[in-house]
Parts: C-alpha cells; sequence; structure tokens
C-alpha cells in the first residue's frame, strides 16, 4: 500500500511496520511448525502457541489502517478506502458462495487459514480496477 | 453496478459540485502539476476535481480558495 510519495515519512513507517509484522510472522509460523513442534503441548499452551501467528497478521491489518489514515492525498485516500471496500465485498461473496456449495455439494471445507491472503489478493484486484475506472 | 449508478448520482462515489479550477489555472498558465504543486496533492487528484470525478474535502477548498485569493462560492457551487 503506498500512502503518498515513495519515500514519505508515513510511506517508511507503513513499510516498516509492514515488514516487521510480515518477518514475526514467518518466524513464529516456522517455530510452532518445524523448529519447536507444539503437538504434544498440553492443551491450552497448544492453543495458545497456534495463535502466536495471529497476532503480527493482527499489527499487518492494523497497518494497512494507520497507512490509510496517514496517506497524504484525500483523492488517493479515498480510492484506497474505495478498492478495500470492494475487496471485503469480492471476500464476503465469494466465502457465502463458498458456504453454500460446500453445504449443498461435495466442496470441501475452504481452509479459513488462506481467509486473509484472499482477502488481500481480492484487494489487488479490486486496486487495479478501481484505478482502471479512474484513469 | 446499477447501485453504484445510484451512489454516484448522490454524490457519494463522485463529485456532484461544480467548480471553476480549470478556468481559473488556465487564466494562470498553470498546468496541473503547477497547480497540484502548490496545494500539496497529487496531480490526479486536481484532474478529478476538475473533471467533477472528485469533490475536495472541506480543507482542501478552503486551501484551493486562498490559493486564488477568492471566496469558495465564487470557485464552487452546486448544481441545483
Amino acid at each position: 500500500m503506498r500512502c503518498g510519495p515513495k519515500f514519505s515519512p508515513a510511506n517508511r513507517r507503513y513499510q516498516l511496520r509492514f515488514w516487521s509484522a510480515m518477518t514475526a510472522y514467518v518466524v513464529l509460523v516456522a517455530m510452532i511448525s518445524w523448529i519447536t513442534p507444539i503437538d504434544h503441548l498440553p492443551d491450552g499452551w497448544r492453543h495458545a502457541a497456534a495463535l502466536l501467528p495471529v497476532i503480527p497478521i493482527g499489527v499487518v491489518i492494523w497497518a494497512m489502517a494507520r497507512a490509510l489514515e496517514e496517506m497524504e492525498d484525500e483523492y488517493f485516500r479515498l480510492l484506497q478506502a474505495r478498492s478495500m471496500l470492494l475487496a471485503t465485498g469480492i471476500l464476503l461473496l465469494g466465502a457465502t458462495a463458498w458456504g453454500f456449495l460446500q453445504e449443498y455439494t461435495d466442496l470441501p471445507p475452504f481452509p479459513v487459514i488462506i481467509l486473509f491472503p484472499c482477502w488481500c489478493a481480492a484487494w489487488g484486484v479490486s486496486a487495479a480496477w478501481v484505478s482502471w475506472r479512474v484513469r | 453496478m446499477r447501485s453504484l449508478g445510484r451512489l454516484r448520482g448522490l454524490g457519494v462515489l463522485e463529485g456532484s459540485v461544480k467548480n471553476r479550477l480549470k478556468v481559473l489555472r488556465a487564466e494562470r498558465d498553470w498546468s496541473q502539476g503547477d497547480l497540484a504543486e502548490r496545494l500539496g496533492v497529487s496531480r490526479q487528484s486536481v484532474n478529478a476535481i476538475e473533471t467533477g470525478k472528485y469533490d475536495p474535502s472541506l480543507p482542501l477548498a478552503f486551501r484551493i480558495a486562498r490559493l486564488f485569493d477568492l471566496p469558495i462560492e465564487q470557485i464552487f457551487s452546486d448544481e441545483a
């Protein structure tokens, strides 16, 4: 997400927050999956450890919200908000469609662990569409 | 996309206010980029305002009015 000129303080802050959180995410996923597998931990500890990667994802979402607030150009802020809203709509519609197909056909359950990456992909598409619309 | 059209009609997605920005800019022989630089916004913002795709916020409208040394109502007017 760009929040103003490439090297603006707001953009630097967003890049720092985003990449710090993503690094923490990768480290935590690697830790609970391969470095210190959590399969044999007692239930409470296992639940807590399994939720650790959710924290950096929360930080990424917070960083996106802050970047939107700190975006210097109000027109770009509107376009960005519009594309995020559209991405959310696409995701909700897709998830609902999957739910009905899962309920009434033999479609397997949706892997909700990829919900956020799906939203990011939908955001990429919607941002391109919104940019194309206002050319 | 009919609902989007309705939102546009309500001024939610696109501008519903007329403005004389293009004329005022031309009188001073400024490009959109020149005006954008003076206002501290992107050239795309100036273009969107001029073409009626976007209504500026009140603070930006005041900045525009100050820059041209005119009252806001001499730059912006509603279509009604």
